[in-house]
Formats: structure tokens, sequence, C-alpha cells
């Protein structure tokens, strides 16, 4: 044991030696954790923000007016209704050029809303055309999500309150009334007071519901909701309301955190045990093992120099996040963090001994481990969440990958609170593949030519 | 059975690798104190010899003894007897000289202490004790050559197994090596060197084992060696203009073997000298040109393998 300690401090000496070894080890990644962080967090907002719209607005109509002010209250789209005639000039947008810019200028403008003069259908509803250019199907899926939000739940009381359709103030209190009845007699209370609440103005939304008054409704509330945007009942009986119902309370950077953790984890775990080819170039290993050291020696302090700096690498990264971003919601999740960090770990380990047992030589370790753990880390989410990849990868070609279910470790615990119980499958795994592949590496070790 | 005399005695080794027969049955008996020679070309087996030796690889039959104990597969008595240079500087070149004496001293598990006082006394032996703090990376290559051995000599063994310690090292600290090891030699330790440079088996060592393609084809002192040749003479030219015509015709004397500064003339066993010296007197060779000597091991080795040691 003590020969193994000593390779093992030999081999921490050496890493700390080498700066740029621990810049690439500790900084890089961090960097790439803010920067996909704040990419994929958005800062910690979520939605996309600032994506080009043009609108054109062939029906000139107040309708069309109030719709282009909703959708210009909606972050996620910068809105643009006029173009540039002359030197100082602005006229509104015309279909043709909207087109114009789609084609000619596609890095800024990929969508075009079109309100054609016959906005207010015959029937019910509004007729509209949306240009995009399908470059993009992630932003194109993103573009028409938050279109369809902000048009039913904010449009729909455009509608509503449009006098073209014909809901005229007598009808409503006719439907107010009744209405009431039948809430007093299927939910009991007074059908009186409750047409007077219904007649506050708000129900229909039609410019009820002021924003200073929910806001203070909602502070006299309790603060811990369920809800992320409640909105008045009366007022937002017809909203889109957003929910959150899974991770709730937690930062989604905990994805890019914990993928980029595990990420580089890999990379400098492969580094690390690829240095056996470099001792064994350089006659160490002829010195090493005709003094009072032994192959298995020589392996398992390798393995735990390799274990035990993937876990500090872990441990940094992880705080890091947590400084950072404040992805550790509840000290209960520190020791099954802690528990999956050193599956990973082993996992990992595993992966960068059984490279160095196959490789002959550290440019091909190097060259194997770049393919697979881009490619391991982009099947298993550690490069971006899992959603984005189409549903074969995710269900077929993802569950072979150790970063799979290390990221679903990382989290099952920062996101949904998982005990170590609760990810007793994802040990499981990981901890069958440290074993397995383990096992492969040494026996490759014994027979390839590392020692020859 | 081993006298009193041998410290290192090899009975019958065969190595194999694959197809490759790299030693074919080398039996041997090197003696306490001796500085001991492997010449031969590269791949001739020597590197294979030392890697048995010191318990890196295993013979695939045969003995080794040291002192008449026969050595065991992972023999760490027989392993810390011995003290292996390698060819390759098997430093860590981030560490400092003092930092890679450190480990391996702590390989050997020598006391904190212990590793301290040796260190010292070996790093100021080679004169390295100023740059003690330096990464070795910052070394020059004879610097890195005499760390390289002092390393091994950390453990004080009794058997010094130096691969062609010198190879890459310039004249200078070449001779600094070999004033080194002469001066281990003559404190007692065992040395046992592998080289395929005969000047350096000529200045070096005791006694002398020439091996080619695994085989043992002599061994002896070098004097033991020399009169073992067929020639008693061999014939060095100095290189220069006006040789052409006597070149073309000296295969009829001989084998002419030609090195860096000179041509080396191996007579064949009929030739006779007064018509060798009438022939370069007929084609103007200077005396002052001409060198007649003992033969040297390159001789040797020719006559013993059929080909020249650098071949």
């Amino acid at each position: 044991m003590r020969t193994i300690l000593t390779l093992v401090a030999k081999d921490f000496r050496l890493f700390w030696k080498d700066k740029m070894y621990v810049a690439l080890t500790f900084f890089v990644p961090m960097g790439m954790i803010m920067i996909f962080g704040m990419i994929f967090g958005g800062g910690g907002g979520g939605d996309p923000t600032g994506i080009n719209m043009l609108v054109v607005d062939e029906a000139q109509s107040e309708t069309s007016v109030k719709l282009i002010e909703l959708l210009k209250e909606e972050d996620t789209f910068a809105v643009h209704t006029h173009k540039r005639q002359g030197e100082d000039e602005w006229v509104p947008m015309d279909r043709a050029h909207a087109e114009n810019l789609i084609h000619t200028n596609a890095g800024a403008f990929r969508y075009a809303l079109i309100l054609p003069e016959d906005l207010l259908d015959e029937d019910f509803g509004f007729n509209m055309e949306l240009l995009y250019n399908p470059q993009n199907q992630i932003e194109n899926s993103i573009v028409q999500g938050m279109l369809q939000k902000t048009l039913f739940s904010q449009g729909f009381q455009l509608l509503m309150n449009n006098p073209e359709y014909g809901i005229t103030e007598d009808i409503k209190a006719a439907f107010d009334s009744d209405m009431s009845k039948i809430i007093a007699q299927h939910f009991g209370g007074d059908a009186e007071d409750i047409l007077a609440e219904m007649q506050s103005e708000s129900f229909w939304g039609f410019g009820g519901g002021d924003s200073e008054s929910d806001a203070d409704s909602d502070s006299d509330t309790d603060s811990d909701s369920e809800e992320d945007e409640e909105d008045d009942f009366m007022g937002g009986m017809f909203n889109f309301e957003k929910t959150q119902v899974f991770g709730k309370g937690k930062n989604p950077m905990a994805q890019s955190v914990g993928g980029w953790s595990v990420m580089f984890l890999l990379f400098s775990l492969t580094g690390a045990a690829s240095s056996l080819f470099e001792e064994r170039d350089r006659g160490l290993f002829l010195r090493l093992l005709s003094g009072l050291s032994s192959r298995a020696q020589i392996l398992w302090s390798k393995f735990i120099h390799c274990a035990s700096l993937g876990m500090l690498q872990m441990i940094v990264l992880m705080a890091f996040g947590e400084i950072v971003f404040d992805i550790i919601t509840s000290p209960a999740q520190i020791f099954p963090l802690v528990v999956i960090s050193i599956f990973t770990v082993a996992a990992a380990t595993s992966f960068g001994m059984l490279l160095s047992s196959i490789a002959t030589t550290p440019a091909q370790a190097n060259g194997m481990g770049t393919f697979f753990i881009l490619a391991m880390s982009a099947f298993g989410g550690a490069m971006f969440p899992l959603f984005m990849m189409p549903e074969f990868i995710r269900n077929y070609i993802s569950p072979f990958s150790l970063v799979y279910w290390a990221m679903d470790g990382i989290l099952a615990v920062l996101w949904r609170d998982a005990g170590v119980f609760g990810m007793l499958p994802q040990l499981g795994v990981l901890g069958g593949i440290a074993i397995v592949i383990l096992w492969i590496s040494l026996w490759r070790f014994n027979r390839g030519d590392l020692f020859r | 059975m081993t006298d009193n005399e041998t410290i290192l005695e090899l009975k019958g080794i065969q190595k194999r690798f694959g197809d490759i027969e790299a030693l074919k049955g080398i039996d041997l008996s090197i003696r306490k104190g001796e500085l001991f020679g492997f010449l031969g070309p590269n791949g001739a087996g020597k590197s294979t010899l030392m890697k048995i030796f010191s318990g890196f690889l295993k013979a695939d039959e045969g003995q080794v003894f040291i002192e008449g104990r026969e050595v065991v597969a992972n023999d760490n008595e027989a392993r810390f007897r011995c003290g292996l240079v390698p060819q390759e500087i098997a430093l860590y070149d981030t560490l400092s000289s003092l930092e890679n004496l450190k480990v391996f001293g702590e390989l050997y598990k020598l006391p904190g202490k212990v590793i301290k006082e040796r260190s010292e006394l070996l790093l100021k032996s080679v004169g390295l004790w100023d740059r003690r703090s330096d990464r070795v990376k910052d070394f020059s290559g004879g610097m890195k050559r005499r760390l390289n051995i002092i390393v091994s000599l950390l453990h004080e063994p009794d058997i010094l197994l130096c691969d062609e310690p010198t190879v890459g090292v310039d004249p200078q600290s070449r001779n600094a090596i070999f004033e080194f090891l002469e001066e281990q030699n003559k404190k007692g330790l065992t040395i046992i060197y592998t080289t395929h440079y005969m000047e350096e088996a000529e200045r070096l060592c005791q006694r002398i084992a020439i091996i080619d393609h695994g085989s043992l084809m002599a061994n002896g002192s070098l004097d033991e060696l020399l009169s073992s040749t067929e020639n008693k003479r061999e014939v060095l030219l100095r290189k220069g203009p006006g040789l052409e015509s006597f070149l073309k015709r000296a295969g009829e004397f001989g084998e002419l073997l030609e090195e860096e500064q000179l041509y080396r003339l191996v007579p064949k066993p009929d030739t006779l000298f007064s018509e060798l010296y009438r022939e370069l007197e007929e084609t103007g060779v200077e005396y002052e040109r001409l060198q007649v000597r003992l033969p040297s091991l390159e001789s040797l080795f020719l006559q013993l393998t059929g080909h020249r040691l650098r071949d």
C-alpha cells in the first residue's frame, strides 16, 4: 500500500507542477459552465429573448394595433413594424420588404407576421400568416409556441371585446347572471354575491386585472405559492398560465454545471490515464518495475490518482456551480451529490484506463478519447438537454453512454431532490460500467505492450 | 555451482518475442566488483538481458543467480540488490532532481533522512548539487544522464546495470560519466555495462562479452579477446585525397571498414604486409597517413560475426 500511495503522491506532484494541466482541469470547465449556463439558463429567465419579428399591419385597425402592442410586450420578440425609407423617414413595413429581408438577411430576420386586411375572421377569430425561414427547427418551434401563447392568452380578450362579433353589454350581463346562478347552484354561495364579483369588471379581462392590484393581492398570499405566475382568477380565466410542475424552485443551470463537469471529468481523466504511455516511453516503468513496484501497483496507483483527481474536480466544479448559479437548493442534496459523483468518477476513470489499454500510442488514446467523449457527452445530455434530441437517439442511443446515467443521477439530485435510494438505478449502472470496463482494461494492460 | 567471487550467474537464458529469438541460451558468470561490458550492435539482445537481470522481464528458459541464490518471480530481495540505469532518461522532468530522488527513494522504502543524506552525497558526486532544485527538463543532456545514473544508486545496490547510459551525450559528459562509474567500481560496486561503442567497452570494461543476434560470441578480458583474433595486426589509413585507386583494390588485402576520420583495414590471414606496403607506395599514399596496430574489438567482432559492429 505504501508503494501505491507513493506513486499516487508522485502523480499529484506532477499534476500540480503542470500549471496548464491544472488550468485545463479546473478553469476551462468553469469557463464553459459560465458560458453555457448563461446560454441555456438565459441569465436566470428561461425563454429566449429578442428574436426579430417583422410585423406587417395590412389591417390597420384598432385590433391590429392592440395585437402589435401585445407582441411588443413579449420579451421573446423584438418587433419591427416599420422600415426605413430615405435618411430619416420610417414607413410601415410591407409584405414584399419583409419577404425580402427574410431572403437576404436571414442571419437577423427569419420571421414575419402578416396581419391581413381580414384580420378578424368572419366567424370568430384571427386570420394571420407567419412567414419564416425553416433553417432552425428548434427556434421555429419556440417562436410559434410563443406566438400561440401570446395570441391565445391576450388576443382572446381582444376578440371578446370586439364589437364586430356583437358581444354587447346586455349579452355579457345576461351571461353573468346565468353563470352566477349556475355556480351558486352547484358550488354553493349566494348568487347575488357571485354576480357582484363577476361584474367587478375583471371576469372578461376587459381592461381589468390591474397589474399593481394583482401584485398586491399576490403579496398578501403565501409567498411559497405553488404557481409561478398566478394570475387573478377572474382576469385570468382564459389566460395561458405557465405553471412549473417539475424542478420547482430549482435552477435550470444545474444542467450546464453537471454536463460540463462530467464532460471535462472525462477529458481530464483520459488525459491522466494516457500518462501511462509517457511513463512507458520514458523508461519509467522499466525503472519502477525493476525497483520494488509491481504492475498491479502501478495500475492501481494510476486508478486511485485519476479517481482522486476526478473527485477533486467534481467537488470544485459543483462548488463553483453553487457559488455562481446557486444550483444546490437544499443541504440534503449534498450527500447524494457526493455519492453520484463518486460513481461517475469511478466510471469515468475506468473509461480513461480502457482507452489507454486499447490504444498503443498517446496520439491514438487522445484521438479516440476526444471522439468518444464528445459523442457520449452529446448523446448523454452533457452538452445540451436531452429533450432537444430526436426520440430515437434519446431512447436507443443515449442510455448506452455513461454520461447519460451520470447526468440522470446528478439531475435527479439537483432537480428532483432524489436521495441515494432514489438513484439506485443510476448508481447501479455507473458502478457496473466502472467494474466491467476496469476489468477489461486491466486484462488488456496485462496482454498489451504497455509493460514490454 | 558458483564460487565466492561470482555475484551474478546466468544459465541457459532464452527469451523469445513472437517469432524473434532475442536470447539463445546465454551462459555467463560475472564476478564481484567487476566492471563487465556487453558489446554488440543494436538489436543484439543486450537490453533484453538487462531487463531479465533487473527482474523487469522473465526469461522463457534458464536461471539467474545472484550470489548463488536463484532469482524468482517478483523477487524483491534480488531487485533491491540491483540498480538499473535504463537506456532512456527515466526521470520525471517536471520535478527537480531532488524530488526525483525522493520519489524513487520512497519507492525503495528508504527512510526520509536516508534519502536526504544520500541524495546530497550523490548529487555532489556528479556535480548537480547546485542544481538540485531545478526542474530536470531544464538540464542539459549530460546532466540528465548523470542524474539518471545516480537515481539507480540511491538504494545502494550491489550491482549496477547500465544500459547504454551515454547515448546522445557529448564527449566531455561521457568522460565525466566514465570517471564516476570507475570511481564507484573502485569502491566495490559491480557494474554491468552495455554498449555498441567499441571504444567505451575498451576504455571501461575489465571483461567484455560480445553478443550478436541473441548469442554470446565471446567473452574475456580485452587482451584475451584480442589475442584470440586470427589477425595480429590491422591497418589504419587517415582519410584524404589520393586514396581512390588504393581503395578500389583494398578488397584483395582484407575487409575495409570506413570510419569517421579513417579507414580500417582488417587483413586476411594470408595477406602479406609487404604486398600491402608496395601497393600503398605505388598509389602514392604517404607513410604518415598509415598506422599499423594491434587488432581492435571491431576486427574481432567482424571476425566473429561476419559483419561490422555498427551495421
